[in-house]
């Protein structure tokens, strides 16, 4: 495996020097190398995404690079030593993602959207939505800054709609 | 600034929302305007529903279980070491309901309350329930002796399936007696409208036992006619609207044994053959591999047979089975708060709901449950208001009497006077 690294720059004009293989978990930043539009002395421009947001995104693709190509080695692995890396990465995820304010993972879901990196939108995705279980709607609101839209009648429609829920 | 959910374009919130447990949907509704129509977009309920039924822990299966005349949302890990998870109760914001029956019709419930003669069915994913209004119930009470069954026509599209409830009562002294009264009404949620049905049934359902939803129709263990003991099935057809002919169980069971119905997926039918306690070492269940009109193709799915010192569990009352882990599941007899989980080489496994599941009071039910996107239309408000015809006017003041008159004559042979007066007041 040759581990060319690309450069990338974000909004605010820090550069990030990646391994080609994990800046490809990102789609886009893939395409642009496959249609060779990466000039390799100057850094990809990301527009969108800023200096400490790219060294998050950057870190957990760094962590993932290993996924694609251990896909052919783990056929010989074995089932416990599968389990044993599948529950290595969900631990770092969990760790990666604890030590991120909500408003930090709003911009990281952000990012990882206009960088099209799936794995890592779920993963936002899944952390955003663990917040709101458990929590009654005006509490959801608090957490978030929503405005509750509703005029009083509005909101008792809604109560009648919901009546019969499980909750 | 501070960036936040109003940041993120629709389809991102919808990826967020549709993470969240379908428990905590009305929380979620009733957060603000956006939510609220988000979540009742088709696309986002499907979603929704993908998600929850593809992030479900392996051998993990969600199912209803009713007790304390409540539902409760409950969720059986099955493995080695199974266990069960309360998840969520049916809450009702305006009032307590008590239910007193349900049953499951690919999602929708239909259920029977105790202090109200009005059936409720709701989608509990949804929300919205649709409140019917029969029209005599000779109890104020659920305790009228009617049965009810749920079902729909046009089974092709799934959007515009014409839903009806069937509503019957069966009175009979033996089945070869004239000494029987038959009613049988149908419900239509289009029109809003009860019609009287002439079915004759050459069987009659087994009516301590609620029937089985699959695809639309409804299904009872009926005895064959002239005997008690033999037992097949019947089909209450809801595009046709009549009963089908009796469909053979693949065994045949005589009065020493227990047979039960379930439905699997929402695909197949499933059978139950137990025996009493002079034999509490079988069990036997099959599963349907083709089920038409005139014709039942059944395969054996589970046979359980042990040594003398080991009675396999009974499973009392109704049971679902799963498929992927070759269990039966049902509620233990003597101890309804326990749940048994059987399965081959002698994997027997009894559970104890623990968390608010209220009295063991009554028949508890549970069946699996999987959500459904159907909506449940409300009736048309003003509009087209859609009036009972004259005939059917006529043919139900004609039940009516006939209904009248049977009670008499029922109170006669049973020589009861006071009680024919109170149930005619």
């Amino acid at each position: 495996m040759s581990s060319n690294m690309i450069m990338l720059k974000s909004s605010d004009g820090a550069s990030f020097e990646i391994e080609e293989a994990a800046a490809r978990k990102s789609k886009i930043i893939a395409n642009m190398i496959e249609v060779e539009c990466v000039d390799e002395d100057k850094a990809i421009p990301l527009q969108n995404v800023t200096g400490n947001i790219l060294a998050l995104v950057i870190e957990y693709c760094n962590k993932h690079i290993v996924d694609d190509d251990d896909d052919v080695a783990t056929e010989e692995a074995s089932e416990e030593e599968e389990e044993a890396k599948k529950k290595k990465v969900d631990d770092w995820e969990a760790e990666f993602m604890n030590s991120m304010s909500l408003e930090t993972m709003f911009e990281l879901l952000l990012a990882a959207n206009y960088l099209n990196i799936k794995s890592l939108i779920d993963l936002v995705c899944q952390t955003i939505a663990n917040n709101i279980k458990d929590k009654t709607p005006e509490e959801v609101r608090k957490i978030f800054s929503i405005e509750n839209d509703f005029t009083p009648e509005e909101e008792e429609e809604i109560r009648k709609e919901n009546a019969w829920a499980f909750g | 600034m501070t960036t936040t959910f109003s940041n993120l374009q629709s389809d991102l919130v919808t990826e967020i929302l549709t993470r969240v447990p379908l428990k905590y949907m009305r929380a979620v509704r009733m957060t603000c305007k956006n939510w609220n129509d988000l979540s009742k977009n088709q696309i986002f309920t499907k979603m929704h529903i993908d998600k929850a039924a593809t992030t479900g822990k392996e051998g993990e299966t969600q199912m209803i279980v009713m007790m304390g005349y409540n539902l409760h949302l409950t969720n059986i890990f099955i493995n080695e070491d199974p266990s069960i998870k309360q998840e969520s109760k049916l809450c009702c914001l305006n009032k307590q309901v008590k239910i007193f029956k349900f049953i499951n019709c690919e999602g929708l419930l239909l259920c029977i309350l105790k202090e109200d003669s009005r059936v409720v069915v709701w989608n509990p994913y949804l929300g919205q329930p649709r409140w019917i209004i029969p029209r005599y119930s000779h109890s104020p009470y659920r305790c009228d002796g009617f049965s009810y069954a749920r079902g729909y026509e046009d089974k092709k599209n799934k959007s515009c399936r014409s839903h009806k409830l069937l509503r019957f009562l069966v009175y009979y002294v033996n089945p070869e007696s004239d000494n029987h009264f038959l009613w049988y009404e149908i419900y239509d949620f289009d029109s809003d409208l009860w019609t009287t049905l002439d079915v004759v049934t050459p069987h009659f359902p087994h009516l301590y036992r609620s029937g089985v939803s699959l695809k639309g129709n409804t299904y009872w263990c009926a005895p064959k006619r002239n005997t008690d003991d033999e037992y097949g099935i019947i089909c209450f057809d809801f595009t046709k609207e009549r009963f089908g002919s009796l469909l053979p169980l693949p065994f045949s069971a005589g009065p020493n044994d227990y047979v039960t119905l379930s439905c699997v997926r929402e695909e197949k039918l499933a059978v139950l053959l137990q025996h009493n306690e002079y034999n509490p070492y079988e069990l036997d269940i099959w599963i349907t591999t083709k089920i038409e009109d005139e014709e039942v193709l059944w395969s054996k799915f589970l046979r359980i047979e042990t040594e003398w010192d080991i009675c396999v569990p009974f499973i009392s009352g109704n049971f679902f089975i799963d498929e992927e882990n070759k269990v039966a599941i049902g509620f233990e007899e003597d101890n309804r708060h326990r749940v048994n989980i059987i399965g081959e080489a002698e994997y027997f496994r009894g559970l104890d709901l623990v968390g608010e599941f209220g009295d063991q009071n009554y028949m508890p039910h549970l069946c699996s449950y999987v959500p459904s996107l159907v909506q449940i239309k409300q009736p048309e408000q003003g509009g087209e208001w859609k009036q009972e015809s004259d005939v059917e006017k006529r043919r139900y003041d004609q039940n009516m009497l006939r209904f009248v008159s049977h009670l008499k004559r029922m109170n006669k042979l049973c020589g009861g006077g006071k009680r024919q007066k109170k149930k005619n007041s």
